[in-house]
């Protein structure tokens, strides 16, 4: 194949492109987090400034300043209309473009974690709206849905921990007691570790004497386990997981609540 | 030589970059979004092989970038000679986030997917225009993935050299020589599909 051929070739993906409805639903978003993204200082001095200026201002400038305010309002119209929408709906893109906006424009990884918490929240309202009204659940959507919320989760998750590596070490580190009974010697309490990302922990035992050995283990949180026993925003949000998974999604809202509380007093 | 490989200083991406660095002028920032929203697109769909995932990290690119100019470090940063590459750079460290995430991408995905190329020309030609798009992917797929960016942000996007290699971090003399070598991979992909 000649070069020039290839350069019309690879020139022809040129119309690979975004199609027109995203990228306007998308300017208009952009537009209203850039021109509301301002700090509460500019704030309180673009208004003072604003007051000052508007007693002095003729009619036609305070006509031009109420239509800037229009498209400015239109735009973050837009954004608000879209917050109730579902999945599948024409307003959901929006809704999406909005949460990563917010997401991108946080300022402190505390401000993102409780970003992910909102997000996952959203998530499983939409599932439960989803499956609430529809006779025959679209199963493609539902799985999208229980995805994004995983991922949420694991976002806030990755978060939490480096916000506090003692609450990480702890986690993982921590030592559950298991009994170890043998036909012939005493049980020897053996120490395990349990890895925050499986349910099931991985173990191994302390003591040398391999066979007819019953391992009783004790897991310190069960899927039964009430929230009130939930000490800290990473237990919680394992605590939401397991409820999500086993469908129980009021319980997991709860838990999510939780995590956020516990979240703000861990981080103050 | 191409005609983006001229010098252009005073163009109105100069200017643009000016006003972002000068003023933080929001909506000189609009303007570049309608100018690139589309070639930062197509950057990222060859790069992450996905629609949606394309369209969401052209979004946090575009907010990302505008956090960059709202808190002064564009202003800082006198390493940016175009608007062009400052776009590209974060667009291209948003896909780094999303690759760390991701773990694996499937570039699988790259050449089934229903894109939109656009609705120029007629009903039969717009059906032509996609099979040899089509199939001009899927040889770009199997290539390895820094020779397919360097050819969509040379050829497709009409970045230049320069531009490349502030965006890859590498030299210009390093730049040329993945161009030649992504062009031949390429070309012989063509040439022995075509056999």
């Amino acid at each position: 194949m000649k070069d020039k051929e290839l350069l019309i070739k690879l020139k022809g993906l040129r119309s690979l492109k975004l199609s027109d409805d995203w990228k306007d639903v998308n300017r208009r978003v952009l537009r209203s987090q850039i021109y509301s993204g301002q700090t509460e200082k500019q704030n309180l001095n673009f208004w003072a400034k604003f007051n000052v200026a508007f007693a002095r201002l003729s009619e036609p400038y305070a006509v031009a300043a109420m239509i800037f305010l229009f498209f400015v309002a239109s735009g973050v119209g837009s954004v608000m209309a879209s917050k109730g929408a579902q999945p599948g709906q024409i307003l959901y893109n929006a809704k999406i473009i909005s949460e990563r906006t917010k997401y991108a424009l946080a300022r402190s990884e505390q401000s993102k974690t409780k970003l992910n918490l909102e997000f996952a929240q959203e998530r499983m309202t939409e599932l439960t709206v989803a499956l609430d009204n529809n006779i025959e659940v679209d199963q493609p959507k539902v799985a999208t849905l229980k995805t994004d919320f995983k991922k949420e989760i694991n976002a806030a998750r990755e978060k939490i921990y480096k916000l506090q590596p003692a609450v990480a070490k702890t986690v993982i580190d921590k030592p559950i007691a298991v009994k170890i009974e043998t036909d012939k010697t005493a049980s020897t309490t053996a120490t395990v570790a349990k890895t925050t990302n499986k349910s099931v922990t991985d173990f191994k035992s302390a003591t040398n004497n391999k066979d007819d050995k019953r391992i009783d283990i004790s897991i310190p949180l069960t899927p039964s386990a009430k929230i009130e026993t939930v000490t800290t925003s990473a237990a919680a949000l394992d605590e939401a997981e397991l409820l999500f998974d086993k469908a129980d999604y009021t319980a997991a809202k709860e838990a999510l609540d939780k995590a956020n509380v516990l979240l703000d007093s861990e981080t103050k | 030589m191409p005609e983006h490989e001229h010098n252009s200083f005073f163009s109105s991406d100069q200017n643009l970059l000016l006003r972002l660095k000068k003023y933080k002028d929001k909506e000189a920032f609009l303007v570049a979004y309608d100018n690139y929203a589309n070639d930062i697109y197509r950057f990222l769909y060859f790069k992450v092989g996905n629609v949606e995932e394309a369209q969401d990290l052209t979004s946090s690119t575009f907010v990302k970038a505008w956090s960059v100019v709202r808190d002064g470090q564009l202003k800082d940063d006198d390493s940016y000679k175009t608007l062009k590459a400052f776009l590209y750079k974060i667009a291209r460290n948003q896909a780094i986030d999303y690759y760390r995430q991701k773990k694996t991408v499937n570039f699988s995905d790259l050449s089934e997917e229903q894109v939109d190329f656009g609705d120029e020309g007629d009903a039969v030609g717009r059906v032509i225009n996609n099979i040899d798009n089509q199939l001009l992917i899927e040889h770009l797929n199997k290539l390895k993935l820094e020779y397919r960016n360097v050819l969509v942000m040379y050829y497709v996007n009409e970045l230049n050299v320069a531009e490349i290699s502030k965006v890859l971090d590498k030299s210009r003399g390093n730049v040329r020589v993945l161009l030649f070598r992504a062009t031949k991979a390429l070309k012989d992909l063509m040439d022995h599909k075509s056999l």
